[in-house]
Formats: structure tokens, sequence, C-alpha cells
């Protein structure tokens, strides 16, 4: 690093302190702070000066947070975890970047992610939730489903078929559907890990303005794809298998701690046999070559190469979660077939051994990775499809497997 | 810690040791060494010496070395290990790691040695004890062992050179990995020079060099495999497109990166003296070793019958990665070892 650049880091050092010594209190109100740190631009400092960030080099990320961290405070890294803002700054006009980014930043709104439907999952290009238009906007009817957040969001990120008589991937739109309207209705379903965190959403002519459109009409497989991309590095971080800055509210179906408990505490609890000591070496190995591969994929692109190992956080992250659980089971012993607020490491435990599944499931499946790296990174071939170059209309359509209302 | 920030220098090297293995190590030269259980390309060793200075790549300077890092090491023995170089470079990297850590004018008179290309193979397996000065006892399986002018004995606790031109008799093995030269040596009481210093430090840089070259077999296991998933075609497609290929390659493909930054990361521990090496050595060594078996028996699978014959080369690095399982100890001990440094404790 040329030393140029450490003089800059260490000027955002000196003035992320300075700000944070003004206006960061642990005791004050944090939504005023909130408000005050979305228009000082260190929630996401790699976003341009007046795009709600100060156009710092991805390296000052670091130095902010750790400036944050050790007072305390939180809310920056927004440039790599909000995805609802990221989206909104790669596709959104400048009308729609004054209309959305600030209200998502200081986190005035909430966003959810309505892709998933009863007929569509790993196949998102086959929604049949419709928008159609209705004056200067669109009339949007349809069901979602799997709506993590849905309850407690002002918008949605919304997949809709514009255009049936296209293959599948070029008629769908995508739009920042407000969520405070009567077409809305938003119903939780009760999920393995207890609590509801997410929800069916019935859309009967719920109204998209022209404003809501993100990217161009028909063009949302693109707009979908950088919310995909940003989605999966999110999960793929280390941040994002608890720890980090990432507190879940008790209802939310992530990993608290990786395995439900510190393996490495437990296995050190007492003496353990071989097999548990080969295991605790494998596990500890999956979690650090994740967290290496992650700094070797942010030294990569410093140097303005694409990583190929900045795709792979997401499938790394799903073994390392799911091997997690079964060594903390394995270690806990009978006590692992209890459950309940009595036995709080057991439960930990097993809430955790369904909370892997979100890794593996959501935001694209495992198997659905392992395709995307084998195509895009390692050049392979597709799939024949058979619904390749058919129109939408003509293609055969899933059904719901099951209703919840 | 600065680990994968490379230089241009470092890519130059690389580029520079890619062509120079892709050229003295292409899959003819290796395969007209097969037959061969003791010797290996002089000429093509020399050059590494002489015009490459590999031999003495990590020697300093002012030993006649080049002074390199081991970040740079391991760039170098990444290329040599894709290209299954068979030429006393593992072994002299690895001496000069050993020697480095136990520094002295004994040390340094054998680095000078060793840049100038002279073989200095490594006894890991406690096979000699040491009598009043005099080292006896066979010691299996060392690698360029029958072209070797000095052993380096490798204790736990201790560490002696021995000449092996005065008294010792070697006898070549014929490898199951033909690509890499073993011997038995015994030892008659011979007079053997002591070596003090960091050997906890030497046994952790041993790792990240194996583990290098480890890697660079992997890599290409790994790129033989994708590229005859595009070619080869059953069915009426590449069989690339074929999920349980693609799967399998797309899991290999994040093995052989997580392996990447382990072996990089390690490298760069040791450059640093962090204390992080002495968990990461072991975590690189046992994990590369597994990656490559995981990628040459996968490689192996992917290429079909093909892969069954002599005349393809799946076989070669199959050979490597069931080698790299026991040579200078196998995963579980390593993974142990990690253990311990966690801090675990054993059932007594
Ligand atoms: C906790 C949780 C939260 C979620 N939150 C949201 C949310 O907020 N918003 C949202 O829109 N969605 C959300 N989802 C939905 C999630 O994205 C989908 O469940 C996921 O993409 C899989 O779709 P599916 O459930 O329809 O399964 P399917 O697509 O039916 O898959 C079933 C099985 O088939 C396999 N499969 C499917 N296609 C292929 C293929 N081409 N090749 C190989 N195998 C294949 C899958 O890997 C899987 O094993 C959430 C899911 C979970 C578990």
């Amino acid at each position: 690093m040329s030393s140029d650049a450490t003089v800059d880091l260490e000027q955002a050092r000196a003035e992320v302190r300075a700000w944070l010594a003004e206006h960061w209190d642990p005791n004050g109100d944090k939504r005023a702070f909130n408000e005050l740190l979305a228009d000082s631009g260190w929630a996401a400092p790699t976003w341009p000066v007046g795009r709600f960030g100060r156009g710092l080099p991805r390296a000052a990320r670091r130095v902010v947070n750790e400036e944050f961290r050790a007072v305390g405070a939180r809310g920056t890294g927004q440039d790599v975890t909000n995805l609802f803002a990221g989206v909104v700054l790669a596709h959104g006009t400048e009308e729609q970047q004054d209309l959305f980014l600030r209200k998502l930043v200081s986190g005035a709104w909430r966003g959810c992610l309505l892709y998933s439907e009863p007929g569509a999952g790993s196949d998102l290009a086959a929604v049949q939730t419709r928008a159609e238009p209705d004056g200067d906007g669109w009339l949007v009817n349809g069901q979602k489903v799997w709506t993590s957040g849905a309850r407690e969001s002002q918008v949605g990120l919304l997949l809709a078929r514009t255009d049936w008589d296209v293959p599948k991937h070029k008629g769908v739109s995508f739009f920042l559907l407000p969520m405070d309207q009567d077409g809305v209705d938003v119903r939780p379903i009760p999920q393995v890990t207890g609590g509801a965190h997410f929800n069916e959403v019935f859309l009967t002519d719920a109204r998209a303005g022209r404003e809501h459109l993100l990217g161009e009409l028909h063009g949302g497989w693109r707009v979908l794809q950088t919310a995909l991309g940003l989605e999966r590095q999110i999960m793929g971080s280390e941040s994002s298998g608890g720890g980090g800055s990432r507190t879940p509210d008790p209802e939310s179906p992530w990993t608290r701690v990786i395995g439900g408990v510190d393996y490495l505490e437990l296995a050190r609890q007492e003496p353990r046999d071989t097999e548990i000591r080969q295991r605790v070496a494998q596990m500890y190995t999956l979690e650090q070559v994740n967290r290496w591969n992650g700094l070797r994929a942010r030294a990569e692109r410093g140097h303005g190469a694409a990583s190929p190992v900045a795709s792979l956080g997401k499938l790394a992250m799903s073994r390392i979660v799911h091997t997690a659980v079964q060594l903390t089971a394995t270690m806990l012993g009978p006590e692992v077939l209890l459950d309940g607020p009595e036995h709080p490491v057991a439960s930990e435990v097993n809430r955790s051994a369904f909370a892997a599944f979100v890794t593996s499931i959501g935001g694209g499946t495992d198997q659905i990775q392992r395709n995307i790296l084998g195509e895009r990174v390692l050049g392979l071939p597709k799939e024949p499809e058979v619904d390749r170059d058919v129109p939408f209309r003509e293609v055969r359509k899933a059904e719901a497997t099951r209703r919840f209302s | 810690m600065a680990a994968f920030d490379v230089t241009d220098e470092q890519r130059a090297l690389h580029a520079a040791a890619q062509g120079f293995f892709s050229e003295v190590s292409s899959e003819a030269a290796v395969r007209a060494q097969l037959g061969e259980p003791a010797g290996f390309d002089r000429g093509a060793w020399q050059r590494a010496v002489h015009e490459l200075g590999l031999a003495g790549l990590a020697v300093p300077v002012d030993l006649n070395g080049s002074g390199a890092s081991w970040t740079d090491a391991a760039i170098v023995l990444e290329e040599a290990g894709r290209f299954l170089y068979g030429g006393p470079l593992l072994s002299s990297l690895m001496a000069t790691a050993v020697l480095r850590e136990c520094p002295g004018p004994r040390s340094d008179a054998l680095l000078a040695r060793l840049a100038d290309g002279a073989v200095v193979a490594l006894s890991w397996d406690g096979g000699c004890s040491v009598d009043d000065g005099l080292l006896s006892g066979t010691t299996r399986y060392v690698v360029d062992g029958s072209s070797a002018e000095v052993l380096l004995v490798l204790g736990a606790d201790d560490m002696y050179a021995v000449d092996l031109d005065t008294a010792a008799t070697r006898e070549p093995q014929l490898a199951f990995d033909r690509t890499r030269k073993l011997a038995v040596v015994t030892l008659e009481q011979s007079p053997a020079v002591v070596l003090d210093g960091d050997l906890r430090r030497a046994h952790d840089l041993l790792d990240v060099l194996q583990a290098a070259e480890l890697l660079g077999s992997a890599q290409q296991a790994l790129d033989l495999a994708v590229a005859y998933a595009k070619e080869r075609v059953q069915f009426g497609r590449a069989i690339g497109s074929f999920q349980a290929i693609k799967h399998l390659l797309a899991d290999l493909l994040l093995e052989v990166e997580s392996a990447r930054s382990a072996v990089y990361y390690a490298a760069a521990a040791a450059d640093e003296g962090s204390d992080e090496l002495e968990r990461v050595a072991p975590l690189a060594r046992a994990y590369t070793a597994d990656v490559l078996l995981q990628a040459a028996s996968d490689g192996m699978q992917v290429h079909g019958g093909i892969s069954f014959t002599w005349e393809h080369p799946a076989h070669l690095y199959f050979r490597r990665a069931k080698a790299g399982q026991q040579l200078f100890g196998d995963p579980r001990s390593h993974r142990e070892l990690l253990a311990q440094r966690l801090g675990l404790r054993e059932i007594a």
C-alpha cells in the first residue's frame, strides 16, 4: 500500500473519531443518531459524497468499523450490509435515490424481498405475480412467500411479470413496492426456529407508481442479479453467522453463534477424545479458510481484478454452519435431547441446527450456488433448459405445494 | 497481517517460475524420469540453480542466495507442484528453512553450499539416534536421499547435519509417486554436527513449504478436470453440463481456492514472524494434503476410463496426492497438533 493511501486512512480515522466524539452518546436517542449518521456519510463510507457516503476507498471500511466498535456505536458498514439501499444506488434514477436512499440508510424505512412465490423459488424467473399498466403506474396481483421481515417493512423489492409473451427472463420487472397500502396483505408463517419472521404476502390490486419501477421495464432480471449478488455476499461473510455486528432479534432465524455455542470454548471445557479433537481442528480450518478467502477477495478486488474467491463465501458458510452444529451437538451428548428455556445451551444448539438451513436454502440454495460457481467461475456449460426461448405464457408452471392461511 | 498483497516482483516471479517449470517439467520431461528411482534431470537443476537462483531462493544474499521471502518460496513451489517437478527444489527450500532457524557458522556454510546447488535432504522419521556425537540408524523415505550430499536429521528437540559422502548407505526406493525420488538411508556412527535453534518454527516452516507445493498440484488436477469436462461430450452434451460433474467441480473450486488462501496466509505469517504461524502452519499442511487428494481423486472420476491409462497424466497427480498423505507426516497428526495449539486437552 502506498504511503499516500495510509495517510488518507489515518485522516479518515481522525475524522470519524472526531465525528463520533461529537455525536455518539450511548444513552442518547438512537433514532436521532441514525438521522445524523445518514447525513454524515459515515454509514456507508465508500459511497459517493452526496449519496450518503464519503467517497472513501474500500480499505477505509475497516478503519471506520474499528472506530465505531471502539465506542460501541452501530450503523456503519451499510455499503456492504444494506442491500436495499445498495440496489437503489446501483440502479435507481436520481429521483429514486433522493426518494429512497436517505430513509433506507437512516433506518426510517426497512425493506423486504418480494421474490419467492409458491411456484417460483430457485427458478425466480418463473414468477407469476403480475404488474399491469394502470394510469401512470401499475397494479400488482399475485402471491409472494417466505418474505422475511415483511411486517416491519415499508418497501418491498418486488419481482413481477410485466410481459407474458417473451421468454421468462425477458418479461420481468423490478419494483420498490410501498408496503403500507390496502392491496398488500401480510400473514405470518410460523417457523421451525419459533417465531414467524417470514410471511406470505398477498398482493391484490396493489399500486406501484412510475417512480417505483427500478431499472428498465422488463429489465428486472438484471436488477435482481445485483440484489442477489449483494445478498449472497452478505450471507457468505464472516459476520453473517453470528458474532459480528448483527444482533438478531429473538425471532430471527439466523444463527447467532456458529454452532449455537462457541465450539472452541466448549471443546476446551474438558479433555476430549481423538475424534472430537480432529473434528474441532477441521471445523476451525473451515472457519479460518473462509475468513482468509474473504481477506483475499478484498485484496484482489483492490487490485482491480475480478476475484473468483468472492463468490465462494455463501457455499462455504453453509458448510461451516452445518458442520458446527453437528460438532457442538456431539460434544453436548445426551443433553442435546432437551429444549426450552431451562436448557438454554441445548435449545440454542438445536435452534442453530435449523438455522443452518437459512444459509443452505435462503438466498439461493447450495445447489444453485454450485451451478453458479460451475458456470460463471469455471465456465462449464449450462444444462439444457426446456423453457428457454419459449414465451412464458406457454411454459409449464409450478403450483404451490402447500398453503398457510 | 499483510497477507495477499501481491507485489509486481512476485507477479514476475510467478511468471518466471511458471515458464521455467512448464519447460523443464513438461509432461514428457516428467515421464522421462518416471523409471529413474534415484536420479533427476541434472541439466534442468543446474539451470534452476544458476539461471533462476532457485536452490538458494530463500538463502540470505550474503550467503550467495536470492534472499527471497517465504511467500516468494511458496509462489515458486506452487508452480513446481503444478508441473510435478521432481528435482530437489522442495528439499532445498525445506533445508533452507531449517538452517535459517538454526543460525551460526555451520548453518551458514551449509546454506552457501546449498545455494550453489548441493542437494541437502531431510530425515524426518526419527529413525536415527545420536551417541557421542555419532549418528546411527536407518531413516526411511528420505526425499532426494540418493542424490543428497548432506542429510539434516530432524528431531522434535534436536537437529543434526551429516555429510552423506562419508559414512552412509543409501538404497533408492521404487516410490508409488514415481515423480519423487525416495531413499532409505542408513548411518553407522556417522560424524554429525549439532544445529541449535528454533526447531518449532523450523517445523512450522516445513509445513508451509510442503503445503505450497501440494496446492500447485491440486490446482492443476482441478484445471485438467475442468478442461476435460468442457471438451468431453456424452448424451449429446459436454459432461460439464451435468450437475453431478459440475457440482463436484464447484466443490473442488471452493477447496482449492481455500487451500490457496491458507497457504499464502501461512506464508505471510512466516514472513512477518507472527505467532499465528503455530496454528496456521499445521492447518495449511493438513488441509492442502486433503484437498489435493480430493482434487486428484475426483479428477480421475471426471476423466472416466481414460484416467485409468498410463498415458494420461491424471494418475501422476493421484500418486502425488497419495504421497502427500504420508510424506513428512500425515494430515491427522497435523490436525492433532493444531488441536493442541488451540488449547484442547487429551483424555489421560
Ligand atoms: C428462512 C428463510 C428466509 C427466506 N426469506 C426470503 C425472503 O425474504 N424473500 C424471498 O423472496 N425468499 C425468501 N426465502 C426463500 C428462498 O429464497 C427459497 O426458499 C429458495 O430460493 C429455494 O426456493 P424453494 O423453496 O422454492 O425451493 P425449490 O426451488 O423448489 O428447491 C427445492 C430443491 O430443489 C433443488 N433445485 C431447484 N432447482 C434446482 C436446479 N436448477 N439444480 C439443482 N437443484 C435444484 C434445490 O436446491 C432444493 O434442494 C427464504 C427462505 C428461508 C428458508
